[in-house]
């Protein structure tokens, strides 16, 4: 489902060079649910960022289902991302003008889907998150927890076939924390959808099936879980 | 993108920050008010104009003449005048008889031919083709106008023609009826019955021994008073051209004058008429007729002139208006930079959702074109509250004054056509987007980054 072939990106800071990602090789299957950990400044965000399209890579390519998303214009990225890409925020990055509903039929808007049809799908969607009698609230109105639920919603609602989140849970308690990503994995598994997530919480990570490990812009660990107590780790 | 989310999203923004939108559409209103009212002023005085114009005569009538002070001058002729009548545009074409021989015409009417009316040929009496007085555009107020059947001398008369005779025996103002009812409202009748009167037409000799040459005519019609056409209409007669053909004709034999040419010479006119099917048409018209080597004289030579100074006019008001109007641009421009440097965050989240660019800059142009919008509907709007002030404050202040017809005449500063109007609002949306267009493509270079970014 998604390729990443060695991947690299510097930032250039004045005179001096950050490389925040150094030769990435990954590859992540159909309905995989993966972390992305490591340590602050370890260049996770930045990874995410390259996978999602939302900046280029220095060299090497990205691909998600067959197609290499670093090379397209804003134009062709915004129309993939449309049908194939769902992001949840950190911070939430709910419409502050807009309803939860509203909200969680944004990305539908874009696509031209009809007012009636796409806040219909948004509505259901909240429902299924116990968010029903929070539809018509503005993001101003709701507790941390409940605005990710939004976000996550939004993320869902275009059926697509990878979500990308980076620290879903970073602003919330450890109560909600594991309740958002019980539902977070509950969800994606039921759509068989891609998930890549980026958490700075190892504990976190173990609920995840694979689980890759960054210092300094490189992957050291790459652990893929068959099943329970059967790790199989890969050393880069 | 649909155009209906589209619209909804960027009235949602405005009012969203409803104080900020609100004094930016109030730069647009002051300048669109301002615009649309130094350009009302052009359109009252082009109007006024055109009123002071049609005044002197009527708009679509070109007169062509040739009084022989030239040589090189081509006559006017019936196969010219053909030729002018089947011009694109013109509704018909005719001489309009002048005389050299003729002397004063008398026209005796009433019991044993007691009251008098004296006129000229060309002038008081009209002639013309006989199947031209109807095109040419007098107003019947009673008969007919002439037709194929009629015999000789039956003539239509003017309005006030009957008033026209006096009595050359008793002393004035004793000699003659006054037209205009009196102050107790009443108008008498005329000294003649123009119907049924027999009224004798008498051609003065100029020669102290000279022969009169007389005809009796008949009135069929009579035509409303219409002072772009001329005297004729009011107390003069028009009539088939041919009958003074023959009666100067008769009147040079009983006379025994001689004629310059001989007589098989082809008829020449001084005069001719030409009348236009419509205004606009009038210019093309004029062009045509001088170039087949013809003088022409028409109001709307006045018209052009005057027209030009106009548009000079209008022209340097306009750009006094648009001042206020750029100022208000900038305060657009200036309003959407601080929106969208407000909601780059906002933008980010967009293009992260898949929102393309050309939403983007579409929602922003929407919103400034909104703002130029909403000014423009309500700064035409005031305007025609102001024009209707001004222009009634400036009847009221210059006094009323009637037109011809004795009805007050409203004094007009300011005159906003319909089109104007749309104008207005089309103008000020326009500058709207075109302020909105350097943020707006500054808008769509936000990083979708800036969205992930906590800042
Ligand atoms: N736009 C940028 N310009 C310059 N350097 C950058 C930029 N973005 C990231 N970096 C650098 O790249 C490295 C990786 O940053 P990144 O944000 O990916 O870390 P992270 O693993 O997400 O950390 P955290 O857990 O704190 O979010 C850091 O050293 C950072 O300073
Ligand atoms: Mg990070």
């Amino acid at each position: 489902m998604i390729k990443v072939k060695n991947l690299r990106k510097v930032y250039k800071v004045g005179n001096e060079k950050v490389v925040a990602l150094d030769n990435i090789n990954l590859e992540i299957e159909k309905g995989e649910f993966c972390c992305i950990v490591g340590t602050s400044g370890s260049g996770k965000s930045t990874l995410l960022n390259q996978l999602a399209g939302l900046e280029k890579p220095t060299k090497g390519s990205v691909v998600i289902k067959g197609e290499n998303v670093s090379k397209m214009n804003e134009k062709k990225l915004a129309v993939f991302r449309q049908n194939n890409i769902g992001f949840i925020f950190q911070s939430y990055n709910l419409m502050p003008t807009m309803t939860a509903v509203e909200n969680v039929a944004f990305p539908l808007m874009f696509k031209g889907v009809k007012k009636a049809v796409r806040e219909k799908k948004a509505r259901a969607i909240l429902k299924e998150m116990q968010l029903k009698d929070r539809m018509n609230h503005k993001p101003t109105e709701l507790s941390g927890g409940q605005q990710q639920r939004v976000g996550i919603a939004r993320a869902f609602v275009g059926e697509p076939a990878v979500i990308f989140a980076d620290e879903p849970t970073g602003n919330l308690d450890s109560r909600t924390t594991e309740q958002v990503m019980d539902m977070l994995m509950e969800i994606s598994e039921k759509n068989n959808i891609t998930f890549v997530m980026v958490t700075h919480d190892p504990e976190l990570a173990k609920k995840a099936k694979r689980v890759v490990t960054l210092v300094d812009g490189k992957i050291i660990h790459d652990t893929k879980q068959e099943s329970e107590g059967n790790i199989d780790e890969q050393k880069q | 993108m649909r155009i209906s989310d589209l619209l909804k999203l960027s009235a949602d923004n405005l009012k969203r920050r409803k104080g900020r939108t609100i004094l930016t559409v109030l730069g647009v209103i002051i300048g669109t008010c301002s615009i649309v009212m130094m350009m009302s002023i052009g359109e009252a005085i082009t109007k006024s104009n055109e009123d002071m114009i049609a005044s002197m005569g009527d708009l679509t009538q070109i007169t062509v003449y040739n009084w022989n002070d030239s040589p090189d001058q081509e006559p006017i002729t019936d196969k010219v005048i053909a030729q002018i009548q089947a011009m694109e545009n013109v509704k018909v074409a005719t001489p309009i008889y002048q005389s050299q021989y003729l002397n004063t015409i008398i026209i005796n009417g009433g019991s044993s031919g007691k009251y008098e009316w004296n006129g000229w040929v060309g002038d008081s009496i009209v002639g013309m083709y006989r199947e031209a007085i109807d095109d040419y555009g007098y107003e019947l107020i009673d008969g007919r106008y002439l037709n194929d059947s009629d015999k000789a001398f039956t003539v239509i008369a003017g309005e006030k023609a009957a008033y026209e005779f006096y009595n050359p025996k008793r002393q004035w103002p004793h000699n003659r009826v006054d037209p205009y009812p009196d102050e107790n409202g009443v108008v008498k009748d005329p000294f003649v019955d123009l119907s049924k009167d027999k009224l004798v037409l008498k051609v003065q000799p100029m020669e102290e021994n000279g022969k009169a040459v007389e005809r009796t005519l008949k009135v069929v019609g009579t035509v409303k008073e219409d002072w772009n056409k001329g005297y004729e209409t009011y107390a003069g007669f028009i009539m088939d051209m041919e009958d003074l053909i023959e009666l100067e004709e008769e009147y040079i034999k009983v006379n025994k004058i001689r004629v310059t040419g001989g007589k098989n010479k082809e008829r020449t006119y001084n005069r001719a008429v030409v009348k236009v099917t419509d205004m606009k048409y009038v210019e093309d018209v004029i062009a045509a007729i001088e170039e087949m080597g013809y003088n022409t004289s028409s109001p709307t030579s006045w018209l052009d002139e005057m027209e030009k100074q106009t548009q000079t006019i209008q022209l340097i008001l306009a750009g006094l208006g648009s001042i206020s109007l750029l100022v208000a641009a900038i305060s657009i421009a200036n309003t959407m930079t601080m929106a969208i440097y407000e909601r780059r965050r906002e933008i980010g989240i967009m293009k992260v959702l898949g929102c393309e660019i050309k939403n983007i800059r579409a929602m922003f142009l929407m919103e400034s074109a909104g703002i130029g919008f909403l000014g423009g509907v309500v700064g035409v709007g005031i305007s025609y509250l102001l024009s209707f002030v001004l222009n009634h404050v400036a009847t009221s202040m210059m006094g009323p004054s009637y037109d011809m017809n004795g009805e007050i005449m409203k004094t007009y500063i300011s005159i906003i056509p319909v089109w104007l109007a749309f104008a207005g609002v089309a103008f000020s949306s326009f500058i709207g987007m075109l302020s909105g267009y350097v943020p707006a493509n500054k808008a769509v270079k936000i990083s979708a980054l800036t969205a992930i970014k906590n800042d």
